[in-house]
C-alpha cells in the first residue's frame, strides 16, 4: 500500500457480501510486525459476528450532524428507512450530538494534504518510476520538478501545494497544529456517542456518485462527498459501508456507514449481517443484482 | 574581507567574548539500522545494505530500533538529561538526492533527552560545565560521490554516485546550549567538550566514536559580543568539524574573523562554513538568507517512544563510572600529573595500563612500557596502541619477570620485541631467545673478576675512591654477559671486590 496520508491510510475488504468480507478481513487484520501503528492485539471474531447479524436489544446512535445542507432527499429517505429497519429488527435508536464533527472536513483537508505533500516527495525519479528530461544537461533538482510536472496530476499537485504551505513555518500552529486539535476533539465526541449506544449509524455519503471528473473545477463539492466518512477516518474507529437501497431521484446506490469503536469490528458484521440479510429478504434478492441496469 | 585580514586572537578577545554552540553527530554501534533490519557495517560494497525500507521505497514502513532508543537514553543519562516520558519522531522535509524519502525521520520539538550537562576538563585541571539543550534520535543519510569535478565537489562534476549503505544508521544529535564565559578559553573549551564526550560515548559501549571514520562529526556555531554586553551576535556555523584539533583550529579562526568583520564595522552574514583541514581556515557555504523551512511535523508513520520510568532507573544503574570522573581516580592511583594523564589519554592507553595493572603489574611498570617503548612502537609502525599485537596480560607478565630479577630493562624490551615480532607469549621468547638474566653468582663472579683484571687502570681509579668510574666495568660485565646480568648485582660485586662502599 503506497502512502498518501499516513496518519488516515487504512486498508479494509471490499467483498460482494458481508459475509465475504469478513472472511477476507480476518485474513488480512492483525499486527504487521513491519507497521509498528498495526495494534498489536487478536482480531475481533468477525466472520462468528457475521454469521449471526443481529441487532436485537442493541442501541445505535444517529448522529444529529450527519443530515441537512447538502444531503440528497433521496440519500436521507434511504437512510432513514434503514433507521426505521432497524428499529424492527429490535434495536433502540437513539439521536446523538457529536459537535465538533462540523469541523471535520476542514481538519482533514489539512492534515491528508500535509502528510501527502510529505509521502509522495520521494517520488523524485531517482532511484525509481518515471524520469522526464534526463538529457545530461539538466541537475538533479531540474529531473525532479520536470518528472514531478509530468507525472502528477492536477488534484495531487493541489494537495501537495496545500500541504506544503499549511506545514510551512509560521503557519504550521495555524494549521496543521489547529487540525490535530480538531481531530482530539472529533474522538472524544465518538468516545462520549458510544458511552451511550454500541454502534452510530448515518449515510455513507451526502449524495449518490457523481459522474467522473464532474467535480474536478469544484474540488469543494468534490471534498463534501467524503463528509460523513471523515470523523471516523480522523478517530480512527472501525465503519462499514452497505448498500441500503437506490436514490429515486437517481437510480443510484445509497450507502449505509455503520460506525463502531477501535477494535470492536465484530459489531459491524453483527449489525450489518442483519441489515443485509433483511434488507435481501424484502427486496427479493440482494442489491447487487440490479447492478447491470445500473 | 579576505581570510587573510584577520586580527590577532589576542586583540580579538580583548574586545569580544565568544559565544558558541556545538552540534555534535554520533552514529550509534547498532547491529542493524535505525527503522529497518539493514546492517551497519562499514566499508561495504555500495549499496549492499539496503532494503526497501531505508531506500524509501513506496509502500515500506519504518519500525523503531530499541537498542538504538537504549542507546539514546543511556547517552542523556550520562549527560545529565531529563528523559521525555512521551516522545515522537518528527520528519524534516527537504530535498536531496542521498535522502531517499526525501525526509529526514528526526526529532523536532520532542528530543529524547533535554535540559543536562557535561563537566569537561581542561589541560591545566580547570573544570568547565557545558550546558546541553537535547539529545535526539535521527537517521543518517546516504552518501553523495560526485565524479568529474576537480575537487570532488559537486561543481563541475559531470555526475554523482550515490551509497545508500549510510542511510538509515542511527544518529544521535547532541545540542549544547550557548556556551559563554570561557573567554579566550573557548576553542579549548570546545576541543576538551568534544573530547569528553567522544570518552564518553565509548565508555557507555554505543559506538566507537571514531571521527576520521564519520562516526562523530561537529557543528561548531560561533558568534561574538562586545565584553560586557549581553545580546549575542549573529552567529556562523562551521559544518563537518571532524578532529579534535580541528574543533578548536575552527574556533579560533572564527573569532579572528567575526572580530575582523566587526572591528572594521562590518556585519557577520549568518551562513554555513566549510572547514579547511590545510590551513586550518573557513571559507563561506551556503547563505541562510531566509532560515530553510524543514515544515516539521511528528512522523505519523510511527507511534511515540514512551521510555518507562523503570526502564530509565534501569538503565541509569548500569552506567560506567563518568570518564572524566574515572580519569581522576586513575591520575590519583597513579600519581602522576595531570599533563601526563592528558598524554596518556591523547596516546589512547588508558585502559591498555588499567588492564595491565589488573593483570598484576604495578602502575608505574604499566605506565612506563605502554607511554615509552611500545608508543614508540606504535608511532613507528602508525597504528593504534591498542591495534599492537600484544596484550596487557603479556606486558603485565614482562613486568612480573622484571620484579623478580629473572629480566633486567634491556632484557625486557627484547621480551617485548619478541612478542611484537609474533614470537610467541613472554615465557616462550624468553627460553627460544635464552634471555635471562645471569644471576649465578660464580659466573657473575668470574666475569667480574675478568672485568677488574682487563681494565687495571679503571680499577685503581676505582680503588682510590672514584666510585663513578664503576659504570664502565660495569658495562664490560654486562657486554660479556651480553646484556643479561643484573646490573646493579654486577655493580654490588665490582665494588665489593675492590673494597669499596658504594
Amino acid at each position: 500500500m503506497v502512502a498518501f496520508s499516513s496518519s488516515l491510510d487504512q486498508g479494509g475488504p471490499c467483498a460482494r457480501t458481508v459475509l465475504d468480507a469478513a472472511l477476507l478481513h480476518e485474513v488480512i487484520a492483525g499486527h504487521d510486525p513491519l507497521d509498528s501503528t498495526s495494534i498489536d492485539a487478536p482480531v475481533p471474531p468477525v466472520v462468528e459476528a457475521a454469521r449471526n447479524g443481529d441487532v436485537k436489544g442493541m442501541r445505535v446512535g444517529v448522529v444529529k450532524q450527519f443530515r441537512g445542507e447538502g444531503y440528497q432527499a433521496g440519500v436521507l429517505q434511504r437512510f432513514d428507512e434503514s433507521v426505521e429497519l432497524l428499529k424492527e429488527l429490535g434495536a433502540e435508536v437513539v439521536e446523538v450530538d457529536c459537535p465538533s464533527f462540523d469541523l471535520a472536513l476542514a481538519a482533514y483537508y489539512l492534515i491528508a494534504p500535509s502528510e501527502c505533500s510529505s509521502n509522495l516527495a520521494r517520488f523524485d525519479a531517482m532511484r525509481y518510476g518515471l524520469r522526464v528530461g534526463d538529457d545530461g544537461t539538466k541537475s538533479a533538482e531540474e529531473v525532479t520538478a520536470l518528472t514531478r510536472e509530468a507525472g502528477f496530476g492536477p488534484e495531487v499537485k493541489r494537495r501537495v501545494m496545500l500541504g506544503t504551505y499549511a506545514l510551512s513555518s509560521g503557519y504550521y500552529d495555524a494549521y496543521y497544529g489547529s487540525a490535530q486539535k480538531v481531530r482530539t476533539l472529533i474522538t472524544r465526541d465518538f468516545e462520549k456517542a458510544f458511552e451511550q449506544v454500541d454502534v452510530l449509524v448515518s449515510p455513507t455519503t451526502p449524495t449518490t456518485a457523481f459522474a467522473i471528473g464532474e467535480r474536478a473545477d469544484d474540488p469543494m463539492a468534490m471534498y463534501l462527498a467524503d463528509l460523513c466518512t471523515i470523523p471516523t477516518n480522523l478517530a480512527g474507529n472501525a465503519a462499514m459501508s452497505l448498500p441500503c437501497g437506490l436514490a429515486p431521484e437517481d437510480g443510484l446506490p445509497v450507502g449505509l456507514q455503520i460506525i463502531a469503536p477501535a477494535m470492536k469490528d465484530d459489531r459491524l458484521y453483527k449489525v450489518g449481517a442483519a441489515v443485509e440479510a433483511a434488507f435481501t429478504e424484502r427486496w427479493g434478492h440482494p442489491l447487487l443484482e440490479e447492478a447491470p441496469s445500473l | 574581507m579576505t581570510v587573510t585580514e584577520l586580527v590577532s586572537y589576542e586583540d580579538a578577545l580583548a574586545t569580544y567574548e565568544p559565544v558558541m554552540g556545538l552540534e555534535v553527530h554520533v552514529e550509534l554501534g547498532t547491529k542493524t539500522k535505525m527503522f529497518c533490519g539493514c546492517a551497519t557495517e562499514l566499508g561495504a560494497e555500495p549499496n549492499s545494505q539496503t532494503c526497501p525500507t531505508c531506500l524509501g521505497l513506496p509502500g515500506s514502513l519504518p519500525v523503531v530500533n530499541g537498542t538504538a532508543v537504549e542507546s539514546a537514553v543511556k547517552i542523556g543519562l550520562a549527560l545529565n538529561c531529563e528523559i521525555a516520558e512521551w516522545c515522537r519522531f518528527a520528519r524534516k522535509n527537504y530535498f536531496y538526492p542521498d535522502m531517499p524519502k526525501n525526509f529526514q525521520t528526526s526529532q523536532y520539538d520532542e528530543p529524547i533527552a533535554f535540559n543536562g550537562y557535561l563537566d569537561v576538563q581542561l589541560e591545566d585541571g580547570e573544570v568547565f560545565r557545558v550546558e546541553i539543550e537535547r539529545a535526539h534520535m535521527e537517521e543518517d543519510t546516504g552518501k553523495s560521490t560526485h565524479v568529474g569535478g576537480a575537487t570532488g565537489r559537486i561543481h563541475g562534476a559531470s555526475h554523482s554516485l550515490l551509497d545508500y549503505n549510510r542511510a538509515g544508521i542511527p544518529l544521535i544529535e547532541i545540542v549544547t546550549k550557548p556556551i559563554v564565559g570561557a573567554g579566550e578559553r573557548a576553542p579549548e573549551v570546545a576541543k576538551a567538550y568534544v573530547a569528553e564526550l567522544r570518552e564518553l560515548i565509548k565508555a557507555l559501549g554505543v559506538s566507537e566514536a571514531r571521527m576520521e571514520m564519520g562516526q562523530m562529526r561537529c557543528d561548531v556555531n560561533l558568534s561574538l559580543r562586545p565584553n560586557g554586553t549581553e545580546k549575542f551576535g549573529t552567529r556562523s556555523e562551521t559544518k563537518n568539524v571532524n578532529s579534535l584539533r580541528s574543533v578548536e583550529r575552527a574556533c579560533r579562526f572564527e573569532i579572528q574573523r567575526h572580530a575582523a568583520v566587526l572591528s572594521s564595522g562590518g556585519t557577520i552574514v549568518q551562513e554555513t562554513r566549510h572547514f579547511h583541514e590545510e590551513d586550518g581556515s573557513t571559507t563561506s557555504g551556503r547563505i541562510k538568507e531566509e532560515a530553510e523551512d524543514y515544515r516539521y511535523f511528528p512522523e505519523p508513520d510511527l507511534v511515540p517512544v514512551a521510555p518507562s520510568r523503570e526502564w530509565v532507573e534501569e538503565l541509569r544503574g548500569t552506567l560506567p563510572e563518568l570518564p572524566r570522573v574515572r580519569r581522576n581516580r586513575l591520575r590519583e592511583e597513579w600519581g602522576v600529573s595531570e599533563h601526563d594523564m592528558q598524554s596518556i589519554l591523547n596516546a589512547g592507553a588508558v585502559d591498555l595500563i588499567v588492564a595491565t595493572i589488573e593483570a598484576g603489574a604495578d602502575a608505574a611498570s604499566a605506565r612506563k612500557w605502554w607511554m615509552g617503548e611500545l608508543s614508540r612502537r606504535a608511532n613507528e609502525d602508525g597504528v593504534d596502541l591498542a591495534s599492537l599485537p600484544i596484550a596487557p596480560e603479556q606486558v603485565a607478565r614482562v613486568c612480573a619477570l622484571v620484579a623478580e630479577g629473572s629480566l633486567n630493562d634491556k632484557l625486557a624490551r627484547q621480551v617485548i620485541e619478541g612478542v611484537l615480532a609474533g614470537e610467541g607469549a613472554p615465557d616462550e621468547v624468553v627460553e627460544k631467545r635464552g634471555l635471562k638474566v645471569v644471576s649465578d653468582e660464580g659466573a657473575l663472579g668470574t666475569a667480574v673478576d675478568e672485568a677488574i683484571a682487563a681494565n687495571a687502570a679503571i680499577a685503581d681509579k676505582i680503588r682510590g675512591g672514584k666510585v663513578a668510574a664503576a659504570g664502565a666495568l660495569v658495562g664490560a660485565v654486562m657486554k660479556a654477559t651480553r646484556g643479561q646480568a643484573d646490573a646493579a648485582r654486577v655493580r654490588e660485586l665490582i665494588l665489593e671486590k675492590l673494597g669499596v662502599e658504594g
